[in-house]
């Protein structure tokens, strides 16, 4: 035996390294069996042969018999979304609409519904979602029933009960889950609100007609108007014209009316003489170069010719 | 010591290597112990926060810099986005559809799968708009946004979209987007549009409250939505050719009034040379007139100075000359002969038989 079996042997038995170090790891591991941790977001249901006994909602560690006497389920808290799919569905007016809605929901921390849930689908969200799509696509059909297009969409906010829709849906929904499934909904929305592809199209070719109408409108009042600025200035030119027209005249007459006053005062002051000059005047506008004259011998100036002197003293 | 080589010396070889390996894994498993002690020492980056938690419960949220937490299990380090740092999620479902010629431009095509149209929303006057949207939102909650972190981005794009439709669905087309010029140009529409946005995330804040309020937060705020509605790809040129037509009536009214400015200006011109003319015809009558009686009333001044026969007798011979100069011939006939006839004709002058 060496000098250190000999000390290892003197030592007592709590004492001794290799069995402190031993009884540790086993006290680890039988604590570790023991032990329950609880995440944010999860609760973990304690079950004793498979019967649930407890069910732990707050995060942190908890403790527990090792297996296979208890054993611990984690179930997920978390707020999941599931949609119900695209429904064809018809409205109280008549109109078939497409729609889907998605639920947003969880399971609630209480003890109850965490069991309801782990025996109604056996932890199994997956199962849950499907399960809850299906039951949502018929409540989705009866929610709308009760409902107008109108009432859905349109422009007058008071006229709008799109969010009475939804509480409609969310009520009919959660009753439902939460009995059957120990599930609560915390919300639900409408992700698709739409028409059939057909009535889609012809909604577009809808638009598409009134925007070709309100074109042909906007062509014939540019037309319209730009016949109407023609006219309006062939008209306006022709009341000018016209009216300068007028006033050229009134111009014209009143120097006739000056001239003709100027010719009185001019008879006036020597009839006589204004008839000579007058006639004269006339004449000189008259004759021109081919102007013939045929006078008689007897006619001034050529009674000068045939009288002689005597004729010149007689005057013309 | 002594005693401890006295030891290694009676152990043998073998025990002395048995020894040494027991003493080397000690080391060994206490450099691993240390390692595991400082696992949770870390960094955390300008841009993230950590979660700390201690046997599953949330201890403290800390910003960037130096974490300094136990090891797991005993507590775990989370790290997410820091609460300023913008997370964009593009709607992928908005961009299902089909673009018009592979062009953005034109905007999308209706599929004949429903599932696939998506993004064509109704609006509250019966039309049908495309919705584009990208949005970016922050974390508000570290611990909700821990729990939820997974789901987060498919719960948030379908909050949105049921944001979306029931925004659109409470407005016009053109409270939405421009559409119809006529419509799109109302004080009210203008600033429907304005709103449209703000509405828009508002709503769907107001659902992620309604989550929070619920217990089942999701642990976030939106606080910019980037959205491009379009007109539907089939509609379009339609709703383009209204513009287009606009133009053209617009530029025939132009041109009219182009037209009616040159008409006026044309009226204009010829009103004025019609009143020059005539001003000038006026004047020219007058002057005449006055020219014609100017000798009148001179003569009739000198009629004093000399004897009226004389002065009549004058005025003859001084115009008849000319006159008689003027025509194209005079004759001269007998005074028993035809009577005095003045017939206009071709100036003829080997013809003239007699001049004055």
């Amino acid at each position: 035996m060496t000098h250190l079996d000999q000390a290892e042997n003197d030592r007592p038995f709590w004492a001794n390294r290799r069995f402190a170090v031993a009884a540790i790891v086993v006290a680890a591991l039988v604590l570790s069996a023991c032990l329950v941790l609880v995440n944010p977001g999860e609760a973990v249901v304690v079950t004793r042969f498979g019967n649930p006994v407890r069910v732990l909602t707050s995060p942190g560690l908890a403790l527990k018999l090792p297996a296979p006497i208890e054993n611990s389920v984690v179930v997920d808290l978390r707020l999941r979304t599931t949609s119900s799919g695209l429904h064809d569905v018809g409205t109280r007016d008549g109109l078939r609409i497409l729609v889907q809605a998605y639920i947003a929901w969880q399971v609630p921390d209480d003890a109850e519904h965490i069991r309801q849930f782990l025996r109604a689908v056996r932890n199994r969200p997956g199962i849950a979602a499907e399960q809850l799509r299906s039951f949502t696509g018929s409540a989705l059909e009866i929610a709308a029933s009760s409902f107008d297009l109108a009432s859905l969409v349109n422009t007058e906010p008071s006229k709008i009960r799109l969010n009475q829709f939804e509480t409609v849906l969310n009520d009919r929904i959660n009753d439902q889950a939460l009995r059957v499934y120990g599930i609560t909904v915390r919300q639900v929305g409408l992700e698709r609100l739409t028409l059939p592809a057909q009535t889609l199209n012809a909604t577009i070719e809808r638009m598409k007609a009134e925007r070709d109408t309100v074109a042909a409108e906007r062509s014939a009042e540019g037309e319209r108007a730009a016949a109407q600025i023609q006219s309006d200035a062939n008209r306006d030119s022709r009341v000018l014209i016209a009216q300068a027209n007028v006033d050229a005249a009134d111009i014209e007459a009143k120097s006739r009316i000056t001239a003709a006053t100027i010719y009185k005062q001019a008879y006036s002051a020597d009839p006589q003489l204004y008839t000579l000059l007058r006639s004269l005047d006339s004449l000189d506008k008259v004759i021109g170069p081919n102007t013939r004259l045929i006078l008689r011998t007897d006619a001034a100036p050529f009674r000068v010719l045939v009288d002689g002197p005597g004729s010149a003293a007689r005057g013309k | 010591m002594d005693n401890a080589a006295e030891d290694l010396r009676e152990i043998g070889p073998l025990g002395q290597s048995v020894a040494l390996t027991f003493r080397f894994l000690f080391i060994a498993v206490c450099v691993i112990a240390a390692g595991w002690f400082v696992s949770n020492f870390r960094q955390v980056p300008p841009d993230s926060q950590a979660v700390v938690m201690r046997l599953g419960s949330v201890t403290r949220v800390q910003g960037s810099g130096l974490l300094m937490a136990l090891p797991r299990p005993i507590e775990q380090v989370v790290v997410l986005p820091a609460p300023a740092r913008q997370i964009a999620l593009r709607i992928a479902r908005f961009d299902e559809g089909q673009r018009s010629g592979g062009n953005a431009d034109q905007g999308y095509d209706l599929s004949r799968d429903p599932r696939l149209n998506s993004g064509f929303l109704l609006t509250g006057d019966s039309d049908v708009v495309h919705m584009d949207a990208q949005l970016f939102y922050q974390v508000s909650d570290p611990v909700a946004y821990m729990v939820s972190a997974d789901h987060v981005r498919a719960a948030l794009e379908r909050l949105f979209i049921a944001s979306t439709i029931s925004v659109a669905g409470s407005r016009s087309l053109d409270s939405i987007l421009v559409a119809r010029p006529e419509i799109a140009a109302r004080t009210a529409e203008a600033t429907k549009r304005e709103r449209f946005r703000a509405d828009l995330l508002h709503a769907v804040n107001a659902r992620l409250a309604g989550l929070a309020t619920a217990g089942a937060g999701l642990g976030i705020t939106v606080n910019r939505v980037d959205l491009v509605p379009s007109i539907p790809a089939a509609a379009k040129s339609a709703f383009d050719n209204v513009l287009v037509v606009s133009q053209s009536a617009d530029t025939a009214v132009a041109q009219a009034r182009t037209a009616a400015q040159i008409a006026s200006q044309d009226a204009n011109s010829k009103k004025d040379k019609i009143a020059t003319n005539a001003t000038a015809s006026a004047e020219e009558v007058v002057t005449n007139a006055k020219a014609q009686t100017a000798s009148i009333a001179a003569l009739a001044q000198q009629s004093r100075d000399m004897s009226r026969s004389m002065q009549m007798t004058r005025l003859y011979h001084d115009r008849v000359e000319p006159l008689l100069k003027k025509a194209g011939g005079v004759e001269v006939v007998d005074k028993g002969g035809a009577a005095h006839t003045i017939l206009p004709g071709v100036y003829a002058p080997r013809n003239r038989r007699a001049n004055p």
